[in-house]
């Protein structure tokens, strides 16, 4: 037995190791050896270290269960990583040099015309800030964000229709698995993915860090080394009072402490005109441009990025934090890992005192109780799957009942009772028939049970997939079939794990 | 019928029952879609020859429920106008999806075609689907296919006896022509208002069997005629290594004859639209697993012994009695005798081992002027009934395939033999008179006096047999 690592923390790169492993589990061929795989990871390397608070902790189980699994596995999480890193390092320079380049081309100057400070901020900093300010238009006007809504809306709905035409051209299995990864992204998609949409964000902010320190150092440099003119134009402008009163503005931030900024006169004095040309200029009120714009590239500029990127960081880890364990397949792991084990004979007494074991015990002892209900063409094999639930999943039933699951609206009598139930069992598991066709009808079953279980309480949905031999006893499904009810479940979203009846 | 006044015939059932098998048969189309699981939300349509349209619907899977809603057209003055309702009011219902979608023929005006698998049990869902199919009022007609083994025929029949007045047996991977023709000649009893339509397209259906069985004569008369005159000729390179040179024409030369046997083949394949096998490039390769050289194809295909020596007999009696009739029959048929009996002795030497057709195989020689060699063509005896069984072998087996089957199929040699044996198609069970027919064009052939007359008439011949085979 090796040690587990106990570290609770979980990265990105962890989250999708997790991610790929129980996805590649849930498309395995053999669900028992899965099962048996998982109950000897818990009874020899998580067990033994959990504390009797963290048994019930999913965070902190599949995190052992991870670190369990890692070795000899292929996972994506370091991959990611390292494409992170290198995304990351390629954003800031990418920035740098741009700022650098953008900048150095604003600053040109010849002797013949100053370099005219609004195009120079237009093109550092103001693009930035038309950017910010349509995000910000997005998030605080309706009438913006239902027209990029909108936008967004006819783009999904082409791709949407793109995607539904190819579907078509895959076979049943294949346009059936396409719909449950489809699915189970989208369910991803909310608290799960949180951290994949903030890491782009913070992303960008630090393009936009670098961005703007690419412009800076442009300027320093410009003004250090060679000879540059700043100065200003305007058609329609007939005193420099304008000017002034903006860029005093401008320099309200940094004013109070004595902070750059040009005077009433120096602007006057950098008033570019052709016909006189750059020679009417002073030389004084040209050079004292520079400090200002150094400053208004640092507040208006970097500053901004700073705080954007700081925001996004602590939003990626905090919902690093937030992520759940909830999803059916999670639940399936989980089941795995704590559910009951079955053994053919008793540990020794003397083993029960070691902690590791009495959390397992600890653990397997909690047994659930929970509503069954038997598809109708099941009925027959009522006592081996009633006999099959209570010895494999550890339930107590709190009521076992015949539905037909390819008649939703009928079942009423059945329903009640098991709506009856569900307070004091919020487990419910629905035996279900391979081969099977009535999906439409099963969706539309399904469907009704989950409202009455939303009714209820918090509830967890299961479905066991059961074959039938040639003398109607139950027994394991084919893989396939397996896949297929599995695949449809995730598709329709409808939250249930799949198990397969294993005799 | 359909606004573009061709007969509609919708396959509808529960799902995995064998619609789309059954649809990949009638309409000789392997590319139609068939799986295990669901294979599409949508009908799909073939036509066959701007003839019949066949519409390929998606599986009853939410039959039950739907029946709910449905039950008030048994009373309702025009039973129709409940469907369209139906059909309208869960346009975008997702949980009758395919329900919507299997009943937009049959609001068209199809007759239906009701597949049910005998392999697996009727349910109360099917009794749902059977009591729709009645309320619509369509022509209708139910298919008993039978995807294993027929365990609840009897169930099925007694029920679908009820809703349907016409009750078939059809499975979709075994049907053949015939089949097919049965099928539609039922519809046409039951659908009073396409009846002339349907006729009309089964007696085209006929004219077109009668085109392919013609096109396939016309293949493997063509193969026999090139592969018997076929001759490979190379320049001399070097005078002093001539074995090795010999080799290499040998293997050339068999690799054409090879070539052009695959290549007729294919196109037997093609005519027969089986289109899942031909466009694999080494389809015909995979149909039969033994190569036109290979020893067991020769102990195993041709004609028997006796058989050939007939045919060989009869060669060199003609040889024979031209030479009596030379000498103004003053030689008192001996010359037709000795012909008669040296022909059959060289057939029956050279029958059926592999060893005789190896010695006999290509004539090298350092040709005319020295300088060339030359491979071919073949004089076996044998060796044009072998293609004309290989040939027979690909007919017998695409023309009684369904284009159901997703299966490849591989013969060799003995399986082979075996098929041609079961199906009475070799060459070994042709009529005396077709064979004599045969024989005849094979010597013409090798004397280059294959003429179109000699060409149409091997043909018309061959072409018969053909249909007596397939039928």
């Amino acid at each position: 037995m090796f040690p587990v690592p106990r570290s609770e923390k979980w990265t990105l790169a962890d989250r999708l190791d997790f991610e790929a492993l129980v996805a590649a589990d849930e498309r395995a061929g053999d669900p028992a050896a899965i099962a048996a795989r998982d109950a000897r990871l818990w009874e020899e390397k998580i067990a033994p270290q959990l504390t009797p608070a963290q048994v019930t902790d999913r965070g902190v189980v599949f995190r052992r269960w991870l670190e369990a699994r890692r070795p000899g596995e292929t996972l994506p999480g370091r991959w990611f990583a390292n494409v992170w890193r290198c995304f990351s390092v390629g954003a800031r320079l990418s920035g740098l040099l741009l700022g650098f380049m953008v900048a150095s081309g604003a600053l040109y100057y010849s002797g013949t015309r100053p370099v005219n400070v609004a195009v120079f901020l237009a093109v550092t900093v103001g693009v930035q800030w038309i950017l910010l300010l349509w995000t910000l238009a997005v998030i605080l006007f309706r009438g913006v964000r239902t027209a990029s809504q909108q936008l967004l809306a006819r783009l999904g709905e082409a791709l949407g229709q793109m995607l539904a035409s190819a579907l078509e051209h895959l076979s049943g299995e294949q346009r059936m698995r396409m719909l449950a990864e489809l699915s189970t992204l989208r369910q991803l998609s909310g608290r799960n993915l949180q951290p994949l949409i903030w890491a782009p964000l913070e992303a960008l902010q630090q393009f936009g860090v670098f961005w703007n320190w690419g412009v800076f150092s442009a300027l320093v440099a410009r003004v250090i080394f060679t000879d540059v003119a700043f100065g200003w134009e305007s058609t329609v402008a007939q005193r420099p009072d304008g000017m002034f009163t903006l860029v005093h503005a401008l320099s309200a931030p940094w004013l109070w402490a004595g902070g750059p900024c040009p005077t009433l006169a120096d602007i006057e004095h950098s008033w570019f005109h052709y016909q006189s040309g750059v020679a009417a200029l002073d030389r004084t009120a040209m050079a004292s441009w520079w400090p200002w714009l150094i400053m208004v590239i640092l507040v208006y500029g970097l500053l901004p990025r700073l705080i954007l990127r700081s925001y996004f960081a602590i939003r990626a880890r905090l919902s690093m934090r937030q992520l759940s364990f909830d999803e059916p397949r999670h639940r399936a792991a989980w089941h795995r890992l704590t559910g009951p084990l079955i053994r053919s004979h008793r540990p020794p007494e003397e083993n029960i005192t070691s902690p590791g074991a009495r959390n397992t015990l600890l653990a397997k002892a909690r047994a659930e109780v929970g509503c069954l209900l038997i598809a109708s063409s099941l009925a027959g094999a009522r006592a081996e799957i009633e006999q099959w639930v209570t010895s494999r999943l550890g339930w107590k039933l709190a009521c076992s009942e015949v539905v037909e699951i390819d008649y939703p609206s009928g079942n009423d009598a059945a329903l009640a009772r098991v709506a009856a139930a569900l307070p004091t069992a919020p487990c419910w598991l629905i035996a279900v028939p391979a081969p099977f066709t009535a999906f439409s009808a099963f969706t539309q079953f399904a469907a009704r049970v989950a409202a009455l279980t939303n009714e209820t309480t918090k509830s967890e949905g299961f479905v066991v997939v059961i074959a039938l031999d040639e003398q109607g006893k139950p027994k394991a499904p084919d893989a396939e079939w397996l896949r297929y009810w599995s695949d449809f479940l995730r598709a329709e979203g409808t939250g249930c794990v799949t198990l397969s009846y294993a005799p | 019928m359909s606004t573009n006044d061709l007969p509609v015939i919708a396959i509808l059932g529960d799902v995995n029952h064998g619609k789309s098998s059954v649809v990949a048969t009638l309409t000789e189309d392997d590319s139609v879609r068939i799986g295990a699981f669901p294979t599409t939300t949508q009908c799909q349509r073939f036509r066959v020859r701007d003839l019949l349209e066949f519409v390929d619907t998606p599986g009853f899977q939410n039959a039950r429920e739907a029946l709910r809603e449905l039950k008030e057209a048994g009373t309702a003055s025009n039973p129709l106008s409940v469907f369209r309702d139906f059909v309208a009011r869960h346009k975008d219902d997702r949980f009758f999806v395919h329900e919507v979608r299997l009943l937009e023929p049959v609001l068209e005006g199809a007759s239906l075609l009701y597949v049910v698998d005998l392999a697996q049990p009727l349910e109360p869902r099917h009794d749902a689907e059977t009591e729709i199919l009645r309320l619509t009022g369509a022509p209708r007609i139910a298919l008993l296919n039978q995807t294993g083994e027929p365990r609840y025929r009897a169930e099925w029949e007694a029920r679908l006896r009820q809703n349907f007045s016409t009750v078939i047996d059809f499975d979709a991977h075994r049907a053949d022509f015939s089949n097919r023709l049965a099928l539609l000649e039922a519809l046409a009893t039951v659908d009073l208002a396409g009846k002339a339509k349907l006729r009309k397209a089964i007696e085209v259906l006929k004219q077109d069997r009668e085109d392919k069985l013609d096109t396939t004569a016309r293949i493997i008369v063509d193969l026999l005629a090139d592969l018997l005159t076929f001759q490979h000729v190379e320049a001399l390179r070097d005078p002093l290594r001539v074995a090795a040179q010999r080799r290499e024409v040998e293997e050339r030369f068999r690799e054409k004859l090879i070539a052009r046997e695959l290549e007729a083949h294919r196109e037997i394949i093609r005519a027969f639209a089986h289109q899942r096998v031909a466009v694999n490039k080494e389809g015909a390769r995979e149909w039969l697993s033994d190569g036109l050289f290979v020893a067991r194809t020769w102990s195993l295909l041709g004609l028997s012994g006796w058989r050939l020596l007939a045919a060989g007999a009869s060669g060199g009696a003609l040889v024979g009695a031209k030479i009596d009739l030379l000498f103004g029959g003053a030689t008192w048929g001996l010359g037709a005798a000795v012909g008669g009996a040296v022909g059959g002795g060289a057939a029956l030497a050279g029958s059926r081992t592999a060893p005789g057709f190896k010695a006999r195989l290509p004539y090298f020689s350092r040709a005319i002027v020295g300088t060339e060699l030359v491979a071919g063509p073949i004089k076996h005896d044998n060796f044009p009934w072998i293609v004309l069984d290989r040939a027979l072998g690909i007919f017998v087996s695409v023309s009684h395939r369904a284009h159901a089957r997703q299966d490849r199929e591989t013969l060799d040699a003995a399986a082979l033999a075996a098929r041609l044996q079961s199906t009475k198609a070799g060459s070994d069970q042709a009529p005396d008179e077709l064979r004599r027919t045969l024989a005849k064009a094979f010597r013409d052939m090798r004397k280059n006096r294959f003429n179109d007359d000699r060409r149409d008439a091997t043909v018309s011949a061959l072409r018969e047999w053909l249909r007596e085979i397939s039928e």
